[in-house]
């Protein structure tokens, strides 16, 4: 990498960090409380609530994995991950009127409420926690690994500085969240867009570069690639089952200022993400007839070598900012959920405690703020281990997510009197059986455990009322 | 461009952005007339 790009992308940051610095820290209130903290105080517009979503749900690891799996393997990757992701988002509007309907603040205290059974909450935050520790390591070893490339810089530099915004913004609670957000985001759509405008100037209009992408090999123009549909199609839907349980997205419709207000947002979310998602096609379809053969030892690397080879150093510092905001509006949202799992949910006794008294509530934002801390420099450390499989597990980890929240979240309100833990326990029994028994993706083997928990919901008795 | 890329992703995609708006305008239809 020449000097100046490098210089550039540092310049970048800088200014990156000023504006976030500026904006995140608007959002700080002196008189806080956990429902302003976790929830924003149920306040967010739409532009907010939007944002967030958004932001949410780009992150580093997908913006950097979908391309690259696009450039390597074709329409595949539109087919599941995708037409997959966004599968999910046919099934939040069900969510909206009963998730709002509660004064819970956190989706696993909704279960628990829901379903009169306090273990789901317990059971509920500490999948939780486990998912998004995990997912937390991978957004700062993916842009560790990206901006160590391209800066030259040891990775673990690269990680801390996530790691210092990640800090910062969840330290505001959701408010500063999602006012990091809105600029987070604008940052992405530059950062995808422009790279996408540069592939169509230089190589022509979307059909053309359809052509010259099609004659590198048939494969890439097919939906299922080398793969078989009977492998894509449960992928596509177990990852749509996921977005649609994902504790992050629920929070966001919690968080709206009103029924209308979230309405609006599921509706116009799929058209931001789509408008990301087409330009990443674009640019990894563009990169592979620039650049047909690429090696690196790994995502990352291999990455970084991509931007740098085929992109002009504006767009490719702009892609690189876009990665580092992805990478921070979601770990953000994340460790927030995973502190109030911690904080809020976890502990055994007394649960509401103090609720109301300002000065409790002080001292228990100030133990939220010491969770969050916690949490992002575990997985600052996690992250800079040498675990080859952690990508893998952050994938099953997110499948115990699902297998949590999906059901509960989606059943008829008639089943609402079903037990529903031995329901979930089994679920968990024979996911894990499965996964010990057969050498496939925890995706794969998140749908028939799915299929259990509802024939133990379906057909199990009533509860008991305590 | 094969035509079960067309369908599969591209038909596929464009429905997936609409569809959202149908299913928010049916449910609050359905809580209106309720």
């Amino acid at each position: 990498m020449i000097l100046s790009q490098a210089v550039g992308n540092l310049i970048a940051f800088g200014v990156y960090a000023i504006l976030l610095v500026v904006l995140a820290g608007q959002a700080f209130t002196w008189n806080e409380n956990r429902t302003r903290f976790y929830l924003a105080g149920r306040n967010l517009g739409l532009r907010a609530s939007l944002s967030t979503f958004c932001a949410t749900w780009m992150s580093a690891a997908s913006l950097v994995g979908y391309t690259l799996w696009f450039y390597r393997d074709g329409y595949v990757a539109f087919t599941g991950s995708v037409n997959g992701w966004m599968l999910g988002l046919l099934a939040l509007p069900f969510a909206v009127i009963r998730l709002r309907k509660s004064r819970a603040l956190s989706l696993p205290e909704w279960l628990a409420s829901e379903y009169g059974d306090i273990r789901l909450r317990t059971l509920g935050a500490s999948a939780l926690l486990l998912a998004y520790v995990f997912y937390i390591v991978t957004q700062f070893q993916a842009f560790g690994g990206i901006v160590s490339h391209m800066l030259d810089i040891p990775s673990w530099v690269a990680s801390l500085l996530v790691y210092l915004f990640v800090l910062y913004t969840t330290f505001g609670g959701l408010a500063s969240v999602a006012s990091s957000d809105e600029m987070n985001l604008a940052l992405i759509l530059i950062g995808v867009t422009v790279p996408a405008a540069y592939m169509l100037g230089r190589l022509g209009n979307p059909i053309e570069l359809h052509r010259s992408f099609a004659a590198l090999g048939p494969d890439l123009m097919r939906p299922f690639g080398t793969e078989r549909p009977t492998f894509i199609f449960p992928m596509m839907l177990a990852w749509g089952l996921g977005v649609a349980a994902n504790p992050q997205y629920a929070i966001r419709i919690m968080s709206a200022s009103s029924r209308r207000t979230a309405y609006s947002m599921l509706v116009l979310a799929p058209l931001i993400v789509g408008w990301i998602y087409v330009c990443l096609t674009l640019t990894g379809m563009g990169g592979r007839v620039l650049l047909p053969s690429l090696a690196g030892p790994g995502d990352d690397a291999a990455f970084s070598t991509l931007i740098t080879a085929i992109l002009p150093p504006l767009p490719a510092m702009l892609l690189l900012v876009g990665v580092l905001a992805a990478a921070v509006s979601t770990a953000n949202s994340q460790l927030l959920l995973a502190a109030c799992s911690w904080c809020y949910d976890l502990p055994f006794h007394d649960r509401t405690l103090h609720r109301g008294d300002f000065g409790s509530e002080e001292r228990f934002l100030v133990r939220n703020r010491f969770a969050i801390a916690a949490i992002a420099s575990l997985c600052l450390c996690i992250s800079q281990l040498p675990l080859p499989g952690i990508l893998r597990l952050g994938r099953y980890s997110w499948t115990v997510v699902a297998l949590c929240f999906f059901l509960p979240m989606y059943l008829p309100e008639r089943y609402r009197t079903r037990r529903l833990f031995p329901a979930v326990v089994a679920a968990l029994a024979l996911h894990h059986l499965l996964l010990w028994l057969f050498p496939l993706p925890a995706e794969m083997t998140m749908l028939p455990s799915l299929l259990l928990e509802l024939t133990f919901v379906l057909a199990g008795p009533e509860r008991t009322e305590t | 461009m094969p035509w079960e890329t067309l369908l599969l992703d591209w038909c596929v995609f464009a429905v997936l952005l609409v569809l959202p708006a149908l299913i928010v305008r049916t449910l609050r239809e359905r809580k209106r007339r309720r």
